[in-house]
């Protein structure tokens, strides 16, 4: 568990902000998808509008249509996540997760489908503090490098795969608020999940790649070329071009470090995330 | 023959012996492998690829001419179309 002088709350973190008029359906769509998150109405922030095929969201660089609501809440999410990673040099949105220990935010990046929301879901139903499972932003500008909660919902995938343990079985069942884009999305546990803008230093990154033909999980150093290319495929929105992307990704390696967990399942690889302090790791 | 030099708005960040090159003005990000970057270094002052070749060839002599040429061709190409590289004007 994390012990307070390993996180701390940005203050005040920026509300998720709307312009008026807002479609009623917008806001209950961001209250479950972005629980910890919360949001304003504010001249400059992003508008969403009702079309006669469903939304249109405009704003903070974000100009798309929604087929409905749940879809526009992604887009109003996507244009705050980079609204608030543009904001400051160093920053950037990463595809990871991360489960807060006493030694920091231990990070597990991956694209789509690698794992991150059913490590997520492992984690909880151990009762690990998380700042997320899908994306954060770090902070490379921070000293030492900070990861930043974005509140949202954990959701996981169904049918769930038959390799879950019995506890993270109960807990999506127990915890299901909604479902949409073929995953449920999990009742927020203020336990368990952090707010947005909780922050915490990185004590490593762990890459997570699933092989079914590992029988445990395995942790493995990489080289700095290799960490930065791997992270850099993983990048959102960021401050500055992309050379300010490349030094803020560069100077990360340096300083914290990187691995790939490898695992037959996301039991095993939760596991392994949870209990294996860095300096044991293969590094 | 022309000579090839790197763009003034090309920069890199090097790693373990591999190079990564950005343009100040894109959104392009290039990996560069241990002997490309090798070619990068060697474009600290303009050269043409006869040139390079003959830097590598004097380098590894155990590799073939011809392989030697193809790759360097190779790799002129794909940084000339990241913008990396640029005739020089000279």
């Amino acid at each position: 568990m994390l012990s307070p002088r390993h996180r701390s709350l940005l203050s005040p973190f920026t509300p998720i902000r709307l312009c008026q008029p807002v479609p009623p359906e917008i806001p209950q769509a961001l209250a479950l998808a972005a629980p910890g998150w919360p949001t304003a109405t504010a001249d400059d922030g992003v508008r969403v509008v009702r079309t006669s095929h469903g939304f249109r969201v405009s704003g903070d660089g974000a100009d798309r249509f929604a087929d409905d609501a749940w879809e526009a809440a992604h887009w109003v999410l996507a244009a705050a996540i980079g609204r608030f990673a543009e904001a400051r040099s160093g920053r950037f949105v990463l595809n990871a997760g991360a489960a807060l220990t006493t030694g920091g935010a231990v990070v597990f990046a991956g694209e789509s489908h690698a794992g991150k929301s059913s490590v997520g879901l492992h984690l909880a139903a151990d009762g690990v503090v998380t700042l997320g499972d899908d994306r954060l932003i770090l902070d490379t500008a921070a000293s030492p490098p900070t990861a930043i909660a974005l509140g949202l919902a954990r959701k996981v995938r169904t049918p769930l795969p038959d390799d879950f343990s019995d506890a993270a079985r109960r807990l999506a069942a127990a915890t299901r608020a909604g479902h949409a884009a073929g995953a449920d999305v999990l009742r927020w546990d203020t336990a368990i999940d952090m707010p947005a803008g909780t922050a915490a230093p990185v004590d490593r990154i762990l890459l997570l790649r699933r092989d079914p033909g590992l029988d445990t999980a395995r942790i493995s150093g990489l080289g700095a070329a290799e960490a930065v290319a791997a992270l850099l495929a993983l990048c959102g929105r960021h401050a500055g071009p992309a050379a300010a992307l490349l030094d803020a990704v560069a100077g990360l390696v340096r300083r914290v470090p990187v691995q790939r967990l490898e695992a037959g399942n996301s039991a095993a690889a939760a596991t392994a995330l949870a209990g294996t302090p860095a300096a044991a790791a293969d590094r | 023959m022309t000579r090839l030099r790197r763009h003034p708005e090309a920069r890199a960040t090097e790693l373990d012996g591999e190079a990564f090159l950005v343009r100040r003005d894109s959104d392009a990000i290039l990996r560069l492998n241990p002997t490309a970057t090798a070619l990068w270094h060697a474009l600290a002052e303009p050269a043409t690829p006869e040139e390079l070749a003959g830097l590598f060839a004097a380098a590894f002599p155990d590799v073939p001419v011809d392989r030697l040429a193809a790759d360097i061709d190779l790799a002129l190409a794909a940084l000339r179309a990241d913008g990396m590289v640029a005739d020089d004007p000279a």
